[in-house]
């Protein structure tokens, strides 16, 4: 009987862990490059142009000029669709494939690598901080709007986490990544999971103006309202059972119903309402990626099972 | 003594509206008459009558006084005010002013303002059974304390003309708040002492966005005791019919005028026989129970009244940002119950669309006005919005808007803070059966069936 030898195991182990850490890279990198669009279609591309939290803060709250404020606005709006021109050019360039200490190293490859690092950090900052803005404004559950978009300003720092990995192997950092990922849907979830406990107004109009629009099965608003209970708790529940257990059921429920919650913008209200259904990409884009990581490590786990056992024989 | 000052101020600022101000004022000595006047007028409002500055909140001591409409203006009103210290009885003695007859004795119904760090205690006291069109005067009483006595009007119930304040959004810049209840209190006043009925102020419908964050009290304290100063020289309060707005959210609102805690904010006030207010709340679901409350009461109201308008907070025709859902939930309605004005806050600017039916200009569609200016640095519209083009319009600045109902048209005025006219416009009484016809044309059934688009 042929015994596989030990470099043999590895070289598999690697090819594997290696394209699993290559499909994760890509979802996040298409995450954030829809995400990026998102933001650009809403702040700049859409007919009735809008200005983001930071703007309102600035002008409302601190007395900005407005043209300061709607420059820096602008600005973060249009640095955003340069930083998704940036994942979108090394989503086909691939330089973090099979080695990124390689790619950190060569000429060019070394530029785009750092250029999507600093891309990756400036939109999360400019998520995070238009979260904040809404935090520090007020209105209806803004208390909770970090939270509420946490998975938008976490995907591009799980992709620095990632890419920014000095080993192939795992290590702290991707460990890392995947928790703070895990969180940040968590979190997402939660809210958003509490504000339909809350039969929040607005999640009411997403279902019966999308019932009005498309599917005209002429809902009353208790029936949503009690429909919005139900999906609340079982948001939540999902939530914190994904902290704790790696169910693919679960990673399936929060895939569907992230993409069904982005979608209804545009069933709601049109398909000129397409930034809104963009913009949300990481809410269930995030949850692939996460099922990702988790066949990532168990791929990983595997390879070095395999490996111990053969060294072993 | 007051006119005495009040006369030559008058006359000053109508030359200033019309005239080069620096003609008026180029010389050292008319500039000693304003200051003189200014600050005599200034002694007599603030000093003599006690008028145009806030209550002490202080103890028992009874300070935030406001009336509220929110039901049958002709026959009900609900006075409330605030106190520091929770007090034992808090009492309301009224009666029809200038009458012989004995004080009325209202007991107020009280609590804890809910949420907040700050701890006050309001008090609401129901008037109801009261007399069309007449004035009450009143004054309160929190254990030994005792407010300054004073009054407000109720709405008339005949087909007599009258005026209403619209505005919103006086949450941020305090001070420009405090200088726009001021002017409103001076413009209620000159309304009422003219001979012309028709522009006799009786209310100011609010439009939301009092303060920055609902839940903060202490911003709502500090609304409550501006709103004071839109009490009139003699003592007149300005009754407000309230929306809420986006950062009023919270229990807080419902405290403050006098609602229910399960009230959801939407009801419809009739401010004559033929006028008819419907305030709308685009902070819950618009699309549901609303939408079907909105359908009954404009089929109810539209045959009763010659004039029917309609209010919230977040627009459809935003002059910035994007369109509230009330595009897609209220605006088909509008349409087919062909309401004549509809008054839209939250963008910080000034405007007017043109007639909207079916989601394009037509002259026989809705007209919304407003956005709101009550309070907060200005913001610039985007008056390349197709339906914000002439005879539409977009602007900026600190406003309210005066809407006349007559019985041959109702007139809608921007005034600015300065006392610029911003935008002036007529609409002429809908002739129901010629748009009941109209309803019945195809476009309307497309609009109806497929309502405009656009992002939330």
């Amino acid at each position: 009987m042929e015994t596989e030898s030990p470099a043999n195991s590895i070289s598999t182990g690697d090819s594997r862990w290696s394209k699993t850490r290559q499909i994760v890279v890509r979802c996040l990198r298409l995450i954030i490059v829809l995400q990026c669009i998102g933001i650009a279609g809403r702040y700049l591309w859409n007919d009735l142009e809008s200005e983001s939290h930071i703007f309102e803060y600035l002008r409302f709250e601190r007395g900005v000029s407005e043209n300061a404020a709607q420059w820096l606005d602008d600005a973060g709006a249009y640095l955003c669709l340069v930083a998704g021109i940036v994942f979108a050019f090394n989503m086909f360039l691939r330089p973090t494939s099979d080695n990124p200490n390689r790619a950190r190293q060569q000429g060019w490859r070394k530029a785009l690598y750092w250029c999507e690092f600093v891309a990756a950090g400036f939109v999360a900052v400019w998520c995070f901080a238009n979260a904040l803005a809404h935090m520090a404004r007020g209105g209806i559950y803004s208390e909770l709007a970090i939270g509420e978009v946490a998975v938008r300003f976490t995907c591009p720092i799980v992709l620095m986490l990632v890419i920014g990995s000095q080993s192939k192997r795992t290590n702290m950092a991707t460990i890392m990544a995947r928790w703070v990922l895990t969180i940040a849907i968590s979190a997402t979830f939660i809210v958003h999971g509490f504000k339909a406990i809350q039969l929040h107004g607005p999640f009411c109009d997403l279902i019966l103006l999308s019932d009005t629009q498309i599917f005209q099965l002429d809902l009353a608003q208790p029936s949503v309202e009690t429909a919005l209970l139900f999906i609340g708790w079982l948001d939540i529940l999902m939530a914190i059972a994904l902290i704790f257990t790696r169910y693919k059921i679960i990673a399936i429920y929060m895939l569907l119903w992230g993409l069904v919650t982005s979608a209804s913008r545009m069933t709601a209200f049109g398909w000129v309402a397409w930034p809104e259904t963009v913009i949300r990409t990481a809410n269930w884009g995030g949850v692939c990626v996460l099922a990702t990581m988790w066949h990532w490590e168990s791929v990983l786990f595997n390879s070095e099972a395999e490996t111990i056992d053969v060294l072993d024989d | 003594m007051f006119w005495l000052t009040l006369i030559p101020l008058k006359t000053l600022f109508y030359y200033n509206q019309h005239m080069h101000t620096s003609k008026i004022l180029s010389t050292p000595s008319s500039w000693i008459v304003v200051l003189l006047l200014a600050s005599l007028n200034g002694s007599i409002l603030n000093g003599s009558s006690n008028w145009g500055k806030e209550a002490e909140l202080k103890g028992t001591q009874p300070a935030h006084f406001r009336v509220t409409w929110t039901a049958d203006p002709s026959q009900q009103a609900t006075i409330s005010w605030s106190t520091a210290k929770q007090a034992s009885k808090g009492l309301l003695r009224y009666r029809v002013k200038g009458s012989t007859e004995k004080f009325a004795t209202l007991a107020a119904e009280t609590g804890k303002y809910i949420g907040g760090e700050v701890e006050l205690y309001y008090y609401h006291a129901r008037m109801k059974d009261l007399e069309a069109s007449t004035a009450y005067e009143f004054q309160i009483f929190s254990d030994q304390h005792k407010s300054k006595p004073m009054y407000f009007v109720t709405a008339p119930n005949d087909d007599r003309p009258l005026s209403i304040f619209s505005g919103g959004d006086s949450r941020t810049d305090r001070e420009e708040r405090r200088r726009v209840n001021t002017m409103l209190a001076q413009m209620v006043h000159d309304s009422h002492a003219n001979k012309a009925p028709q522009d006799d102020i009786i209310a100011l419908a609010h439009g939301g966005d009092y303060i920055v964050k609902g839940t903060n009290l202490e911003q709502w304290a500090e609304w409550m005791s501006a709103n004071e100063l839109t009490i009139g020289p003699t003592g007149r309060m300005l009754p407000i019919i309230p929306t809420r707005g986006n950062h009023d959210g919270g229990k807080i609102y419902n405290n403050v005028f006098g609602l229910d805690s399960d009230n959801k904010n939407y009801y419809g006030v009739n401010l004559s026989s033929e006028v008819r207010l419907v305030t709308l709340n685009t902070e819950i679901s618009t699309a549901g129970s609303q939408k079907k409350w909105l359908v009954e009461e404009l089929e109810s109201s539209r045959p009763k009244n010659r004039w029917l308008i309609a209010q919230y907070h977040r627009p459809a025709y935003p002059a910035v940002k994007t369109p509230g859902t009330a595009l897609q939930s209220w605006v088909p309605t509008f349409e087919k119950y062909n309401v004549d004005l509809v008054c839209e806050n939250d963008g910080h600017t000034i405007k007017r669309t043109v007639p909207i039916r079916g989601n394009v200009k037509d002259p026989s569609g809705v007209v919304y006005i407003g956005e709101g200016g009550l309070g907060v640095p200005p913001r610039k519209p985007k008056p390349d919005r197709w339906y914000l083009q002439a005879p539409g319009l977009a602007s900026s600045g600190s406003h309210i808007f005066i809407i006349t109902c007559e019985s041959e048209k109702l007139t809608c005025k921007c005034v600015e803070l300065n006392g610029k006219i911003a935008d002036e416009f007529s609409l002429k009484p809908r002739d129901l059966k010629k748009e009941v016809l109209k309803k019945n044309t195809k476009a309307n059934k497309k609009k109806e069936a497929a309502p405009a688009a656009h992002a939330p």
